[in-house]
């Protein structure tokens, strides 16, 4: 699993009172893996070639969710979110995803 | 025989199959009834012996075709009757939701051309050691209708092995003399398939939509009625 951009790691440092909830963004970006064929991307990719745009190769189509969510720090956010994914947002068949915890 | 449909929001498939059941009963004389059932309950009827999830477009094929569907309130007890050897049979949408609520291996993608296709299709058994097909003749063809947005069924290499081994592959895509055919990108030409303990069915045409030759195709009244006497 890809997890670029996501931050379990990083803790906020103005979180001064304990069980104080704030609110955050969750962007959550997912994509077909790249074992599949993208037929969207490709449609996107054949009509930049026929516009003249000879040098784009290849295009990734992918969906993003911002979601704001209350959590204590970074890592209950990541992890609430990283629940929701594999419960029902992402299709681990054929999507990979990350996600990125604004605070 | 109670034939149990769920209601989906969404859901648009789900009078024509309960009419398809009502009709094949009739014509064999075998009493059937059918029952609509919201997605909102907690349990399926008492009785129930076959469970439909119907054609449609559940809650407007938003975030991924059959995604919300699948964690709707019912599922849970859908979940429960599959285990139990119970019939469930997901047709275009009900397909998707069963691969969403993971019943199902594979998961159904956008169809290649990236078109609605909105056709009669031809597709053929492909294997009949199955509840759904058992008595029919292997590579039997069969005209229905298919109108789905994503229906270009995927599976990982792994897991179409698996399919092989267990003998899920139930239809494949072909034209009339029963020659394979991939209409919309779907891997192995897969129509339809089956879980491990054949009890639970999923497949992109509309059976319930080809029961009398006036809809263009009387096929799928094939199929319905030897699912019936297949239960009996």
């Amino acid at each position: 699993m890809n997890y670029n951009g996501a931050l379990p790691h990083v803790r906020n440092t103005n979180d001064k009172i304990k069980n104080e909830r704030s609110k955050m963004k969750a962007i959550v970006t997912m994509h077909y893996k790249p074992s599949i064929l993208d037929d969207e991307g490709r449609a996107i990719c054949l009509s930049l070639n026929s516009l003249g745009y000879n040098e784009v190769n290849d295009v990734r189509v992918s969906k993003q969710l911002t979601i704001t969510i209350d959590a204590k720090n970074a890592d209950e956010a990541f992890a609430k979110v990283d629940e929701m994914c594999k419960k029902m947002l992402v299709n681990e068949v054929m999507q990979n995803y990350d996600i990125r915890i604004n605070e | 025989m109670l034939v149990s449909i769920i209601s989906f929001l969404g859901s648009n498939c789900e009078e024509d199959t309960a009419y398809a059941f009502a009709k094949m009963g009739k014509e064999l004389n075998i009493d059937i009834s059918t029952k609509l059932v919201f997605h909102s309950e907690s349990k399926l009827p008492k009785d129930t012996k076959i469970v439909i999830l119907p054609g449609g477009f559940s809650y407007g094929d938003y975030l991924r075709c059959g995604a919300l569907a699948s964690q709707c309130n019912i599922m849970q007890d859908i979940k429960e009757f599959a285990n139990r050897g119970g019939i469930v049979i997901g047709i275009c949408n009900g397909f998707q939701i069963l691969l969403e609520a993971k019943l199902l291996d594979g998961a159904l993608k956008r169809n290649s051309k990236l078109s609605f296709a909105s056709k009669m299709a031809y597709i053929k058994a492909f294997s009949t050691d199955n509840v759904l097909l058992r008595g029919l003749q292997k590579e039997s063809v069969f005209k229905l209708p298919i109108a789905n947005h994503d229906g270009n069924f995927y599976i990982d290499e792994q897991g179409l092995q698996e399919l092989k081994k267990n003998d899920s592959i139930v239809f494949k895509y072909c034209d009339k003399d029963a020659n394979e055919l991939n209409i919309n990108g779907s891997v192995d030409n897969i129509a339809g398939i089956c879980n491990k303990n054949k009890n639970v069915f999923g497949l992109m045409p509309h059976p319930e939509r080809a029961v009398d030759d006036i809809l263009g195709s009387s096929d799928g009244s094939i199929m319905i009625k030897n699912l019936i006497k297949n239960l009996l």
